[in-house]
């Protein structure tokens, strides 16, 4: 092979698992709320698309630097994101599953609509961060580049949280059985509470970052939402660490098929990977097998 | 230490329990039998909170019927669910410490450890494994053990044995026994005749109402209660 066509590859292949990163942070926040709470929340993608409108926003009006909108971004979804859980989805978390499916359903068409609707569906970019980084024959764009070094830190960093601390631990305790965690004095409510708010807050950076690197109207969530479906039955269902690796191999999938083929066709990909998956090892790479 | 008088629980719609009244006095083991769902893991699911009921509930003199189960930790009253239940990938270690979770001081925890480790030593040699891959008689000891790192006062154990390779059965009895010098027990169990052996007095349920009651002895010797439940 030359080495040319090598590494182009390369070069691919850095911009699969770039993307990866912020697909990564959307998936690990998806999954998280499910391991807690079993219920997949529809609502997640808009969630996303409003980080991306906050920092989108900050910017066209104030200026601010999209990596600092972060700081308000985050919060103010964490708030969102236990606002749902508390009014919304905690009065249907013992019904069965279709129930809450249904209610994040609901609240996700309702943030879609209001966003179309004061928004408009014009597709929106923050060109903050512009050219790239050469490092020998290699050149990266720099924004995607900042994205997924932040998106890498934030991931690690909960990743962290619920492997080393008590909070984190009991997060994980309840994911596993909220009866026992129940019975060992953690207050269950109080961490479902905490969980959604710290999904909603992942998807809230996902959104933040990909506006950086990517155009996002209100409908962007509804793209996004598919693939992080598709990633977290491939990394596995409440797996964060799954997630994590099924957002890098979706990213690596994508950015070959648009390489090799076409950009249409590597929309295609997450389908055709959850697909294959669900048939061939339903509890994907990390399932929970009890 | 434990009184329950005129308790109605059940799960939705459906009243498994009809009025069940028990009491347990400090430092006794008391036997809860009775044939497959009579309703006993419905008492105990009722008692720790997991379950909301009908009927009084008094835990050293405090009415404890409307609190929930994590705030009963707390107050002394620890449950060891039926089925061995853990908390499957997460290690040993984790597993008792979670059991510790209201626990402050990182030194009474490592106190509680000490003991645990101290009754259960294999749970100390497989401290670092993931809780799903010890066998069955393991997991129960480390569901016992993780109640134990909470110094309960009263602890509830659901069908200890259950399932058990005999040699373990025998091991959690030994077990049993030697925990009762420092905690009051309600035990329930398939294996009545061994209960009530142990036991210093009992209770026989039968589908959710109390049936009989009497000393671990008497109960063993009374002969309905052995034509019924003890197998002749
Ligand atoms: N989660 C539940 N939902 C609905 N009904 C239940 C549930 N758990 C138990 N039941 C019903 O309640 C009744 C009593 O069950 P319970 O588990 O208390 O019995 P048990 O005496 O502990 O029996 P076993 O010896 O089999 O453990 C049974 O008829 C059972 O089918
Ligand atoms: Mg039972």
């Amino acid at each position: 092979m030359p080495v040319e066509s090598a590494v182009t590859l390369l070069q691919v292949a850095i911009g699969g698992v770039l993307l990866g990163a912020v697909y990564a942070l959307l998936a690990c926040g998806l999954n998280l709320i499910f391991g807690v709470m079993r219920v997949i929340n529809v609502a997640h993608g808009e969630l996303m698309m409003l980080g991306s409108y906050t920092t989108f926003w900050l910017f066209f009006l104030l200026g601010i630097n999209p990596l600092l909108s972060l700081l308000f971004s985050i919060p103010l979804m964490f708030l969102l994101g236990m606002g749902i859980q508390k009014f919304l989805v905690s009065r249907v978390v013992k019904a069965p599953e279709l129930m809450s499916l249904l209610v994040t359903f609901g609240i996700s068409m309702f943030i879609l609509s209001l966003a179309l609707y004061f928004w408009s569906a014009d597709f929106r970019s923050v060109p903050y961060f512009t050219g790239s980084i050469t490092l020998g024959s290699f050149a990266f764009s720099r924004p995607r580049v900042i994205a997924f070094g932040i998106a890498v830190v934030i991931t690690l960093a909960v990743y962290i949280f619920l492997k080393k601390t008590k909070l984190g631990k009991a997060v994980r305790a309840t994911s596993q059985s909220s009866e026992v965690a129940a019975i060992c004095g953690v207050d269950v409510e109080r961490i479902r509470l905490l969980t959604f708010g710290l999904g909603s807050a992942l998807a809230a950076a996902a959104g933040s970052l990909l506006v950086v690197i990517y155009a996002v109207n209100p409908s962007t969530g509804q793209t996004f939402i598919l693939k992080a479906f598709a990633i977290i039955v491939l990394g596995g269902m409440g797996s964060f660490l799954g997630a994590f690796i099924g957002a890098l191999i979706l990213g690596l999938a994508e950015a070959f098929t648009s390489f090799f083929f076409t950009a249409q066709l590597s929309e295609a990909v997450a389908y055709l990977l959850l697909i294959l998956v669900l048939l061939f090892m339903p509890s994907g790479l990390l399932g929970e097998r009890e | 230490m434990l009184e329950v008088r005129g308790l109605f629980s059940g799960y939705g719609k459906i009243e498994i329990l009809h009025g069940v009244s028990l009491e347990v006095k400090e430092s006794e083991i008391v036997a809860l039998i009775g044939p497959n769902g009579a309703g006993k893991s419905t008492v105990l699911k009722t008692i720790v909170g997991l379950l909301k009921g009908k009927g009084s509930i008094l835990f050293k003199g405090e009415e404890i019927s409307s609190l929930s189960s994590h705030i009963l930790v707390g107050k002394g009253l620890s449950y060891v669910p039926q089925g061995r239940i853990v908390f499957p990938r997460m290690s040993v270690l984790e597993n008792l410490e979670m059991g510790a979770y209201l626990e402050k001081r990182r030194e009474k925890i490592e106190e509680a450890l000490q003991r645990v480790y101290g009754l259960f030593p294999v749970l100390k040699e497989r401290k670092e494994q993931k809780a799903a891959t010890l066998s069955g008689g393991e997991q129960q000891m480390l569901a016992m053990g993780r109640a134990l790192m909470q110094s309960p006062s009263l602890l509830l154990l659901d069908e200890p044995s259950l399932g058990l390779a005999p040699k373990y059965v025998s091991l959690i009895f030994q077990k049993i026994l030697e925990m009762r010098k420092k905690v009051t027990m309600l035990i329930v169990e398939q294996n009545a005749a061994r209960a009530l052996e142990i036991a210093d007095r009992g209770y026989v349920l039968e589908l959710g109402q109390n049936r009989f009651e009497g000393s671990g002895r008497e109960l063993l010797n009374n002969p309905e209660v052995r034509r019924l439940y003890l197998g002749g």
